[in-house]
């Protein structure tokens, strides 16, 4: 120091010193400009985290973290004035480039059996938005008649919508977020909208930290001005301080664009912390030659300040970079960057403050105003007191830090959507409005492994979503075998799965293309996704379902009786109509009784009179009989369910009164074959099925509600037919979704707490212990950190705050910047001549309070300041570091003196260089 | 008969080319008709970004408005047929099923199967009956037409732009263009080959048809979806009877 001191004395040194910095802080502030934004909120999530990464592998391969959502409140759903715009909304969104497919209850598919010209129609839920009353009530039913919709895209009341958006896999999230709320908000300038989904969201969360960035990083700068200013009396002095902690941001912002490193929005409160943190040590130098320039004059303060405090100086500077550092230790890659470039910001105001801050001095020879605050009196006052009374209040100390421990346990980490928006913000009312009319808007994902081409395996899958929906807290859960018994049943026209490999995949080649099953099935169908929705929408309620969750797929027979499986079903479709049932466990009980549906002739008679009039039965009966259909129906119902093609021959051939072999014969049985064998399984099942729910107590819903409860319980009891093969199908499932990363996050966030805590404490323990050359000594000056950090994590376990991404930077910020409380204040400790080594905290406290204070109230002033924003991890960081900075400070105050026993740290150590008058006030020199 | 016919109406038809798209489109779909019936063996390819390509195999029988569609490959599809009798109106035979499904669909501009193609635009034969041409440009090989659609009938395009081959009377390119004015998609067909009547080959027969048809579309990235024709037979002596429902069984 005492050589540096000497080069700054030299006017042309220091002039060289100065152009230096000034060339290469301005050539990185230019650069500094090309810093690249990263607005991936997600970028988050520690990606080498197994739960993380499985979450991950599956969104890449279903892209459900790519799903814009967009809920509209719609009082008026049905009139011509919401559903015109609304299609118009629904095909803009699907010819913007960024999305692959956008889905509303205007173009869901809708396919439904023709009752008048037989098979099926297929097209667009609602084809055209209605003209007049008339055909809005039409389009009310209709809607409102499609269970597959209802809770989906529809709310159960009928008065709110929901569009799901799909991004392409290389969209720009930021931008196709944009467009679509663009398009929405044309399309609907008076609804209130909610906008849900990992696209809203992740901008959600980055625009608002950065708009609080950009608002309240200007009021820091100003509070961190007028203290120093305060401090000082002296503009050019305060105007130092802040250049050189200006350069030092622009150094590391530079070095960041040169490297390519992207910008994210924890580097975003990058400024704050070098303004508030770095500029200390500009602060301290300043503070001791304002300190010694009115005794001893510019040259020899400047002399004097370098050798004495400067080893303190990079001792504390280092000691913070150490702490920063630790964030090295993190799995989470921003938080690396960010520990990285911040603790690059530190360094480069360290050097600057040992180098251009006294050059700059020495050129301007500055001269504080009378009046400056020289010394903090409270200060002096409290360590000498401390000093004095060290038993009592050693005690007092042991007592909060042995009470901050039990506090400190309390501490949990909790991850969820919580630590990012507040009550009331936009994603909590847009998850709170998602949860109430469509049943959540969290999942939790099975992926599932197996053939899915194999009805056993679909039927495997729709048990385990038809369970987990039991569950309380669960919503409904959406699988492929929903939509394989839909397409099933626009074949056969009864809902239930394909009863073997063959038809399955035929569904599976005819739903080739469509894109909601994209969300659900993979292109090879040997992987799926059982999306299980949660009413839960906090973390505590979600971590319960997913014990539970876990815990029933843990338990499961690796066989499930076909009896179990369809008892089940009847238990989902009476959930999905709202009506009263009996429960898994008591249709189970009803399945094991024989049922007595009665005799299903006369439907199939039915049935099959009202196929031939459609365009489906291939040929025309002869018009001038018209008898004939149902004599035709009543002779090949005769035959009874197993009747062939044989049979069918001769019974047509008889009452058509033509050869066997003749064409038009062969016609009629072609056409009827497969249809009668369908009928009666279909007029059978849905007698038993009426049975089976009259002695189930289900009340029966009128109309339509009713026919289709009818239909779904038909279709699940058709499927006790289906043979079952002797070996359960192969097939494996894996929990993942939103709760299992946050409880992965959780896991990971606890971990990097522990480690970086640990790399800092050691590191910076080391580093103290090698100045100091003492273990003791290094323990002492870590000691009020250590404290500062039980207090405040003992206050977060009082309060209930807990450990999350952003409150997991609190020990290393803590650390970083508050041990230089301590090593300033150990370093100045110096016991005069004659007087027993605690009379050094009086000394100590006159020649650092002051510089001490300063810094953090800065540091407090900075960071409190980001707690007036709405972002919530910027809040309670700011809070919290807010506190911890001048916790260290009065713990400085009152542990060293408590524990010091040394008349000096300074002798023998590697501050020993210093002069005796590094203490002003001490020497008053 | 029919060739002296089909002379003339050329010779009559050509000198107002220049000037009129609604000539140009009648001659373009009656080159689009010219065979009494068509025999295609399709090979569609299916490529987006990040999956592996989609191949199916198809054989269509085209007569007039009717088209016989046999899937042969890929395996889970072969034997699948479709019958269109007329728009919207299709009967499916399903072997796994063992039955025969009439499908009445709407209008829609959605993918076929996962394709570019929407169903509409496998299914579009002719254009007069839809669209209003209007000429935007020549040039020696084409003209420039802009079809909207004509009062009255739905379709799923808000207009297409399409250059028409001089020399084959065929589009080369059709745009794809929304009514809000977003180009949807753009299909190119190339490697026109002809046919004489007999159906022997005939570099300058009056039955041509491209061997590819390459459809992009704009709105969704990097999809793309190629129809290459293998085999090609024109004028078969296909009966109507052939186009019927219980022929979708084999």
């Amino acid at each position: 120091m005492e050589a540096l001191a000497r080069a700054v004395l030299d006017r042309r040194i220091a002039s060289w010193i100065v152009g230096i910095v000034v060339v290469v802080t301005g050539a990185a502030a230019l650069v500094a400009g090309n810093v690249e934004q990263d607005d991936d909120v997600l970028a988050f999530l520690p990606a080498t985290n197994p739960d993380v990464a499985t979450f991950y592998d599956i969104n890449d391969r279903f892209g459900g973290l790519d799903v814009a959502i967009v809920g509209i409140e719609a009082p008026d759903l049905f009139t011509p004035e919401f559903l015109g715009p609304l299609a118009e909304a629904t095909v803009a969104l699907n010819e913007l480039e960024s999305i692959v497919y956008a889905v509303s209850i205007v173009n869901v598919d809708d396919v439904v059996p023709d009752p008048d010209l037989g098979g099926i129609r297929y097209g667009q839920l609602i084809e055209m938005p209605p003209r007049n009353a008339m055909e809005a009530d039409f389009i009310r039913d209709k809607v409102m008649s499609r269970d597959a919709v209802i809770g989906h895209l529809v709310s159960e009341a009928g008065d709110a919508v929901n569009l799901y958006c799909v991004l392409g896999t290389d969209a720009d999230q930021r931008a196709a977020a944009g467009e679509v709320r663009a398009i929405i908000d044309a399309a609907f300038p008076e609804h209130r909208k909610y906008w849900g989904g990992a696209p809203f969201i992740s901008n959600w969360i980055y625009d608002t930290t950065q708009a609080d960035m950009d608002k309240l990083t200007p009021w820091a700068v100003v509070a961190i001005v007028l203290i120093l200013m305060v401090t000082f009396r002296d503009l050019r002095g305060t105007l130092l301080a802040l250049v050189a902690t200006g350069m030092g941001i622009a150094v590391s912002h530079g070095l960041m664009a040169t490297l390519g490193v992207r910008y994210n929005i924890v580097l975003s409160s990058m400024p704050v912390i070098l303004f508030a943190v770095g500029s200390a040590y500009s602060i301290h130098i300043l503070a001791h030659y304002y300190a010694h320039e009115p005794q001893v004059g510019s040259e020899e303060a400047i002399r004097r300040t370098m050798v004495g405090i400067g080893p303190t100086v990079l001792t504390a500077g280092l000691t913070t970079v150490a702490g920063l550092l630790s964030f090295l230790m993190m799995d989470i890659e921003p938080m690396r960057t960010f520990g990285l470039f911040t603790a690059i910001g530190i360094f480069a105001t360290l050097v600057l403050s040992l180098t251009f801050v006294p050059a700059v001095i020495r050129l301007m020879a500055l001269r504080r105003k009378a009046g400056a605050w020289s010394e903090s009196g409270p200060m002096i006052w409290l360590a000498g007191f401390s000093a004095r009374h060290r038993i009592i209040v050693g005690l007092v100390l042991l007592a909060l830090a042995g009470g901050s421990v039990g506090a400190v346990t309390q501490v949990h980490t909790r991850m969820d959507n919580a630590a990012f928006f507040d009550e009331g913000s936009e994603p909590d009312l847009s998850e709170a409005f998602l949860s109430e009319h469509f049943g959540g808007s969290q999942f939790v994902q099975l992926w599932v492994r197996g053939d899915l081409k194999d009805p056993e395996v679909l039927a495997d899958l729709r048990y385990t979503g038809d369970v987990l929906e039991e569950i309380d807290g669960v919503g409904a859960s959406l699988h492929v075998a929903s939509a394989i018994t839909e397409a099933n049943r626009a074949m056969e026209g009864i809902y239930r799965l394909p009863d073997d490999r063959p038809k399955a995949a035929t569904l599976f080649g005819l739903m080739t293309g469509n894109k909601a099953m994209e969300q659900l099935v993979d292109d090879n169908r040997t992987e799926a996704l059982v999306q299980v929705k949660l009413r839960a929408r906090h973390a505590d309620a979600m971590a319960a379902v997913l014990e539970q969750v876990e815990a029933w797929m843990a338990d499961r027979p690796p066989r499930i009786e076909r009896e179990e499986q369809v008892a089940a079903r009847l238990a989902g479709i009476c959930r999905t109509l709202h009506v009263h049932h009996p429960g898994r466990a008591g249709f189970r009980a009803l399945l094991d009784q024989p049922l007595d549906p009665g005799d299903p002739t006369e439907a199939v008679t039915d049935r099959l009179v009202d196929f031939m009039g459609t365009d489906e039965f291939l040929v025309p009966l002869p018009p001038d009989d018209p008898t004939l259909p149902r004599r035709l129906a009543e002779a090949v119902v005769a035959l009874g369910p197993e009747a062939d093609a044989d049979g069918l021959t001769a019974v047509a051939a008889e009452l058509l009164a033509l050869p066997p072999d003749d064409r038009f014969v062969g016609d009629v049985v072609f056409s009827l074959e497969t249809p009668v064998q369908e009928f009666w399984t279909l007029a059978r099942t849905e007698l038993a099925a009426t049975e089976l729910l009259h002695q189930a107590g289900v009340l029966m819903p009128d109309g339509d509600r009713g026919r289709r409860l009818v239909a779904y319980a038909a279709g699940a009891l058709s499927e006790l037919d289906r043979v079952r093969p002797e070996t359960p199908p192969e097939l494996t499932y894996q929990v993942s979704g939103l709760p299992v990363l946050y409880r992965g996050v959780e896991r990971s966030v606890t971990f990097n707490q522990w480690r970086s805590l640990g790399f800092a404490l050691v590191l910076v323990l080391v580093l103290l212990s090698v100045v100091f050359r003492s273990l003791w000594s290094g323990m002492l000056a870590t000691t009020p950190t250590a404290l500062t950090l039980l207090l405040v994590y003992g206050a977060m376990g009082t309060m209930g705050v807990s450990l999350d991404i952003g409150t997991s930077m609190l020990a290393s910020l803590i650390i970083g910047a508050g041990v230089d409380y301590a090593v300033h204040m150990v370093a100045g400790w110096r016991a005069p001549e004659g007087q027993p080594a605690s009379a050094g905290a009086q000394p100590a406290a006159r020649c650092t309070g002051v510089a001490i204070w300063t810094n953090a109230i800065m540091v407090a002033a900075g960071f409190y300041v980001l707690t007036l924003g709405e972002a919530r991890p910027l809040q309670n960081v700011g809070m919290l570091t807010a506190s911890a900075m001048l916790i260290a400070a009065m713990t400085t105050f009152v542990a060293v003196p408590v524990l010091a026993r040394k008349r000096s740290y300074r002798k023998a150590s590697a501050l020993d260089a210093m002069d005796t008058s590094a203490c002003p006030a001490e020497t008053g020199a | 008969m029919r060739t002296i016919l089909l002379v003339l109406t050329l010779m009559l038809a050509t000198p107002a080319l220049a000037e009129d798209g609604a000539t140009v489109m009648a001659h373009m779909d009656e080159a689009m008709t010219r065979a009494t019936d068509q025999k295609f063996h399709y090979e569609v390819i299916n490529e987006e970004k990040g999956r592996d390509p989609k191949v199916m195999e198809m054989t269509a029988r085209v007569k007039g408005a009717m088209r016989h569609t046999i899937f042969t490959a890929p395996g889970d599809m072969a034997g699948m047929a479709a019958l269109v009798v007329g728009p919207g109106q299709m009967y499916t035979y399903l072997p796994a099923y063992n039955k025969v499904r009439r499908v009445a669909s709407s209008m829609t501009s959605g993918g076929f199967m996962g394709t570019t193609f929407s169903n509409d635009d496998m299914s579009t034969i002719t254009y007069g009956v839809s669209y209003e041409a209007k000429l935007l440009s020549q040039d020696d090989a084409g003209w420039k037409l802009e079809l909207t659609p004509k009062e009255g009938v739905k379709v799923a395009y808000g207009k297409l732009v399409m250059t028409v081959s001089k020399q084959y009377g065929h589009p080369l390119v059709i745009e794809y263009w929304s009514r809000k004015g977003v180009h949807l998609k753009t299909e190119t067909r190339s490697g026109y080959s002809c046919k004489a009547q007999d159906g022997t080959d005939d570099p300058k027969g009056p039955i041509c048809n491209a061997e590819s048809m390459k459809m992009v579309d704009h709105s969704k990235g990097d999809i793309s979806t190629e129809i290459v024709r293998i085999e090609w037979e024109v004028n078969t002596g296909v009966e109507d009877d052939f186009f019927t429902v219980r022929n979708l069984e084999p």
